[in-house]
């Protein structure tokens, strides 16, 4: 057996610990002092050490925005995983049906979304969604007269809506690959079983597929919460935040990331306080930290799916 | 086996990281420290005509070349002296990160607004002892003289000034038709779209701060004092905003810069409220034939309606490393001579006020018809507080522009949330 000492591995890891450090370690441990001073844009020759007071503002006072951007942001979260997942099962299983003609076409323009470059996208889908000359509107009028106008982007419910339209129509393809590759992957065999014992469609969905498919679906759906949850570009195209509902509240798309942009480079922002961002940004990196921690013990530990692997092995 | 080997390398592996660390930690903390250590040192007397100076500013296009050839002329009348141009975006913090760090520019050009707060970072520096109150007084036009002071000092030269005032296409409409107040301007824009149906009489972009000053200050109401104060919560400020949604029928839903701009330069729309900058998008290739008028007057309260003035401004860097020669340049380069060769060259609205009345200058129409309106107008706040002001305003003008809100109560949260950033500013 080869035998190194420690100190030569220690050398060759050198260069890349270095840079680890300067990139990745040193902005958060900056970050995370700069979340205990007041330093703004104005004091930055005189900022000081405040302790956890950015804390105490963020989680504590009553006039914080952290918890309905936090709030609003989950709920984002949420509506937009079960509509990747359920657009996501739908398109994968009409995929992954032999009976269906010209198959490869259909994998094509099914995918298309997510080669298209999302901000492009985002911008076609602003344009679409304008109230006075948007396409959306201009066809309704054709129908139901010159007041028709929904107004996407003005109310606030209605542009969370679009926004979720816009990130399912980016990123269900990502699912349904997902799920193609693990529909494909079930044996032939357990649907003649299944078959045999009398199952019908549903049935065979609900106990043979979804168990099957679930174990490839935990990781992607960790994967796209996250993202999602920390989606800056598509919405912040599309509606800066807005719709604004009061100069006092945050706007109804304003999610985390949009949130914290706004409060520093923003196009007009005052003051920008760092140290409070660098707290709220701190929280935020704990907080997803938990979530992904308890989500990546979920697909591990459901004892029937493992169960499941090993009957298959 | 595995594992115990993998504890054994982590413990005594850790000490030259710790050291390695501590020792990037303490490089970057010089990094920083160094960057604080930068001043200038200033030396009156006679002028020493040499060395180089460096100017950070946004020019492009047509403007770029009609000013490069004045800087041009003085590079020729001292020819030791060296003008270096260069171009930035974002100037304003760019700016203060070079000044700290020691290698800013010796001027900088940029739009009065940025003065304040560049000021009181100590980017840029004052030039009382080259360049009085007085001479700005005398030499510029009063909103363009009293952008370049603040906290009772001279921060540099106004080179130009910029308003937004009522564009008109000429064929659309005649200019006795034009609206001469307020209720004026409604009444049209009511009975203008009732005879050209999905046409709008008149259009400007209505959630914008900017663009809705003529009117807020018009009314008497103003958004901030140089002493911090917000002043949204005022009857003046109220009927401003009703006025403006009192439009609401006759605009677009969603009248963004761009949706007005492009309804004005398809013929779809008779007036639009907007600068200089756009004058020849509208007009190149005789697309449009503009007219121009000053916005009406204001009923409620007899005066006419008051634009922000943008004043873009010459200011002196921390860094400059010769304060005379700049003060000197400034001046040359704002001199009447100089000003009417540059606006004739770009179109620009010659901050010089000897230049601004020149009869070669009077005889642009689109300079004319933009410096009949700066000299209604007001000089664009250079409080840094004014900064604290514009995403309030606008979310005000949006929440009531959508409907979501009364004007009275989008007005006193906007109050509540600019003084919350005047506070930040302060604090």
């Amino acid at each position: 057996m080869l035998r190194v000492k420690r100190r030569t591995i220690v050398a060759f890891l050198l260069p890349m610990l270095v840079m680890m450090a300067v990139i990745n370690l040193w902005p958060i441990l900056y970050t995370l002092y700069l979340s205990t001073t007041n330093y703004s844009e104005f004091n930055s020759d005189n900022y000081r050490f405040i302790g956890l007071e950015n804390y105490r503002q963020l989680l504590f006072s009553l006039d914080s925005d952290f918890f309905p951007v936090l709030w609003q942001t989950l709920l984002y979260v949420v509506v937009c995983l079960v509509c990747f997942l359920i657009v996501g099962m739908l398109t994968a299983l009409a995929l992954n049906n032999p009976r269906i003609k010209g198959l490869p076409f259909w994998r094509v323009i099914l995918l298309l979304p997510w080669a298209a470059p999302s901000g492009i996208t985002a911008l076609i889908w602003k344009f679409l969604f304008q109230y006075d000359f948007g396409p959306l509107n201009q066809i309704g009028r054709l129908f139901f007269g010159q007041q028709f106008g929904i107004p996407w982007l003005l109310n606030p419910t209605l542009a969370f809506i679009a926004v979720v339209i816009v990130n399912v129509w980016l990123s269900y393809p990502f699912f349904t690959v997902v799920i193609l590759g693990a529909l494909q992957s079930i044996p032939g065999e357990l649907r003649e079983a299944a078959r045999i014992d009398g199952a019908g469609p549903w049935q065979y969905f609900r106990h043979v597929t979804l168990p099957l498919v679930t174990p490839a679906l935990i990781p992607a759906a960790i994967l796209s919460a996250i993202t999602t949850f920390q989606m800056f570009n598509t919405v912040f195209l599309i509606t800066q935040g807005g719709p604004v509902v009061s100069a006092l509240k945050p706007g109804a798309t304003e999610f985390v990331m949009i949130y914290m942009y706004n409060r520093i480079l923003g196009a007009s922002v005052a003051n920008p306080h760092y140290g409070f961002i660098a707290a709220f940004s701190i929280t935020l990196f704990a907080l997803l930290a938990a979530l992904t921690y308890l989500g990546s013990g979920l697909g591990t530990r459901l004892p029937e799916l493992s169960g499941f692997r090993e009957a298959r092995t | 086996m595995m594992q115990k080997k993998l504890i054994a390398l982590r413990t005594p592996g850790s000490r030259p990281l710790l050291a390695l660390m501590t020792v990037i930690v303490i490089m970057l903390m010089l990094l920083l420290a160094a960057c604080g250590s930068a001043s200038s040192s200033n030396n009156s007397g006679s002028i020493d005509y040499s060395g180089t100076i460096v100017i950070w500013h946004g020019w492009q296009g047509a403007y770029l070349q009609a000013k490069q050839a004045i800087f041009n002329e003085y590079m020729h009348l001292h020819p030791k002296v060296k003008i270096v141009l260069v171009h930035q975006d974002n100037i304003a913090s760019k700016a203060a990160t070079a000044v700290k760090a020691g290698n800013g520019p010796d001027i900088i050009a940029f739009t009065d607004d940025n003065l304040g707060s560049l000021a009181l970072g100590h980017i840029v520096v004052p030039l009382d002892q080259y360049i009085s109150q007085d001479d700005l007084n005398q030499t510029y036009s009063p909103a363009a003289a009293s952008a370049l002071v603040f906290n009772g000092h001279v921060y540099g030269v106004p080179e130009a000034v910029e308003a937004i005032t009522l564009m008109y296409n000429k064929s659309l409409v005649s200019a006795d038709q034009l609206p001469k107040t307020t209720d004026d301007l409604l009444a049209f824009a009511k009975r203008y779209q009732q005879t050209h149906p999905g046409q709008y009489g008149v259009v400007w972009p209505t959630e914008d701060a900017y663009f809705n000053a003529p009117w807020f200050y018009g009314f008497g109401a103003q958004y901030v004092t140089p002493d911090g104060k917000a002043h949204l919560d005022t009857p003046q400020a109220l009927q401003a905003m009703e006025y403006i949604a009192s439009f609401r029928p006759y605009l677009p839903k969603q009248p963004t810069y761009d949706v007005v701009s492009s309804l004005f330069a398809e013929g779809k729309a008779a007036i639009i409220i907007n600068g200089p900058w756009s004058y020849a998008d509208y007009a190149s290739g005789g697309k449009i034939n503009i007219g121009f008028a000053t916005l009406p007057i204001v009923n409620a309260t007899g005066t006419p309606a008051k634009p922000f003035v943008g004043v873009k401004s010459l200011w002196m860097a921390k860094t400059a490393k010769n304060p005379a020669l700049v003060a000197d340049l400034m001046k040359f380069y704002t001199n009447k001579a100089n000003q009417i060769a540059m606006s004739r060259a770009d179109g620009e609205i010659p901050a010089n006020s000897s230049a601004a009345d020149d009869p070669a200058i009077q005889a642009l129409p689109a300079v004319a018809g933009y410096a009949a309106q700066v000299k209604l107008g007001l000089a664009l706040p250079n409080t840094p507080y004014m900064s604290a002001l514009w995403t309030p305003v606008q979310n005000a003008l949006t929440a009531v522009w959508n409907g979501t809100q009364t004007p009275a109560k989008a007005l006193s949260d906007a109050q509540a949330a600019a003084t919350k950033g005047i506070a930040q500013i302060s604090s």
